[in-house]
């Protein structure tokens, strides 16, 4: 095979992540502020309107609601961006040879990295507001759970969308449906009547964001069981979705015409 | 790789594209782009390619790219690295030329390292100066080519694909990208060049594919198929 596809892996993802920042720093007058305003304002938005407006859940509820809409942020948007990195990048791709599965490696590290901003934000207000505890050391591997998952969602779509644009729409609606089913503005056991709780439970997304809230909020070590479960879901995922896109890989660009 | 040895060979290789169409309207579209092509392109040789507008020069191209497979056929192409010379490929419009070297250089195949190590001499050949660290945006179309020229000139490949890039830039870039092809024919590059300029054709390559309706037409010396060619 062509000595092209011999390409520096890790240079290839390094250079583009940093590229891609800066393009975003680049097309606004505030550039970088935005990475740390956005999310703020997102939050400030979300908590004036549940948390003081609905009174919802009473007063602890506002570190939930925090949690839950910083882990949900970085979901939806590692799932939009690595869904089209593929179908992006057609230009690029009928000219040059690119090893296909770069591209959504490149949209989740970019993903990852501007939500490590959130993240950071949000332990700085948890532990300013409620202070930190050691079931905070359990943090790392809920979020690897959650990287990984969002990433195999990701993946997988990214090797489908060029055959068929309108699963993005698909893609769109369920993420907006899954944002309430996850319980981002709720406590799942709290709010919801059994056999319900079972039913959404279901979803790997509405556990993730659960686990968040034992570990961040309420001082407990996760559900190793669960999170053993979600992650080998997630690997099998990301075997489907990269197998998928290594099979097609000369295909990508003749489909993107 | 010595001269005289096969660098990329063409048996049978035909590529269709297949689009499918909407539910709801369109009917898929299928079409044959290339027919049974068969030819070898030799360590240092400079072949020419010639078709009329929809010939398949474009999708010929993508196959010695690497960028596409074929349908049927077989295509070898044996650990030569190929590097696509078209106007301008890749650049991003809002990033710098110096980040734009990187992203190409790495595309290309090559680690940070060593794109670092060939900036200076992009930059140089080039001739951007200060404008390297300006978004690419910011150029003329001239400056542009230029870039793109120079990126692939210098982080050299096997086999150099060009893509009508003899019309790039000022006249005294001209003649030093000129200068560059004929340096790199001289010292066994292989050049696959796409134009329409007869003349560049007869100065720069030593032999020509001529290919109509996806089909070789004419597969010899550059005398021989570019005097066909003119008459028809």
């Amino acid at each position: 095979m062509n000595r092209n596809s011999k390409i520096h892996a890790l240079d290839f993802i390094r250079v583009n992540v940093s590229a891609d920042f800066r393009l975003e720093a680049a097309q606004n007058r505030l550039g970088v502020f935005w990475w740390f305003m956005e999310p703020l304002m997102m939050m400030a938005i979300f908590y004036v309107v549940f948390g003081l407006v609905l009174e919802r859940g009473g007063n602890g509820f506002v570190y939930y609601l925090l949690v839950g809409i910083s882990s949900w942020m970085w979901f939806t948007s590692t799932v939009t961006r690595t869904m089209n990195s593929i179908s992006r990048s057609a230009q690029l791709i009928q000219q040059i040879y690119i090893p296909k599965y770069l591209l959504p490696c490149v949209a989740v590290s970019v993903e990852f990295l501007k939500s490590m901003i959130v993240f950071a934000l949000l332990l700085a207000l948890l532990a300013g507001l409620k202070g930190v505890t050691m079931s905070w050391l359990h943090l790392p591997i809920v979020m690897l759970t959650q990287l990984l998952f969002s990433a195999a969602c990701g993946v997988v779509m990214a090797g489908l969308v060029p055959f068929a644009n309108d699963l993005k729409f698909v893609v769109q609606l369920s993420l907006r449906a899954l944002m309430f089913l996850s319980g981002v503005f709720f406590l799942i056991d709290d709010k919801i009547p059994q056999p319900y709780v079972d039913y959404l439970l279901l979803n790997p997304m509405a556990n993730i964001i659960t686990e968040l809230r034992n570990v961040l909020v309420d001082g407990m070590a996760p559900n190793w069981p669960l999170i053993i479960t979600i992650n080998s879901l997630s690997i099998f995922l990301l075997v489907i979705g990269f197998g998928l896109i290594h099979h097609f890989d000369r295909r990508y660009p003749k489909v993107l015409l | 790789m010595s001269k005289g040895d096969i660098a990329i060979s063409l048996k049978g290789v035909s590529v269709e594209y297949r689009k499918a169409g909407s539910w709801l309207s369109q009917k898929a579209v299928q079409y044959t782009a290339l027919k049974d092509i068969s030819f070898d392109l030799y360590q240092g040789q400079s072949l020419a390619v010639v078709g009329r507008n929809g010939a398949g020069k474009s999708t010929l191209l993508k196959l010695l790219a690497g960028v596409i497979l074929p349908d049927s056929g077989e295509l070898k192409n044996d650990d030569y690295s190929t590097a696509l010379m078209a106007l301008n490929v890749g650049l991003m419009p809002e990033l710098s030329g110096l980040d734009n070297i990187f992203i190409i250089g790495t595309l290309m195949a090559h680690s940070r390292k060593s794109v670092a190590a060939h900036v200076d001499r992009i930059v140089a050949f080039a001739e951007l100066e200060e404008f390297i660290n300006y978004p690419v945006k910011t150029y003329s179309s001239g400056m542009k080519s230029r870039l793109g020229f120079a990126i692939a000139s210098t982080l050299q490949a096997d086999v150099l694909l060009i893509d009508e890039v003899l019309s790039v830039g000022d006249r005294i870039f001209q003649k030093k990208s000129a200068e560059v092809i004929q340096e790199r024919l001289k010292s066994e590059q292989t050049v696959v060049l796409v134009s329409h300029s007869e003349q560049a054709i007869r100065d720069y390559c030593t032999h020509v594919l001529w290919i109509e309706d996806g089909e070789v037409k004419m597969h010899d010396e550059v005398g021989v198929v570019m005097d066909a060619y003119e008459q028809s």
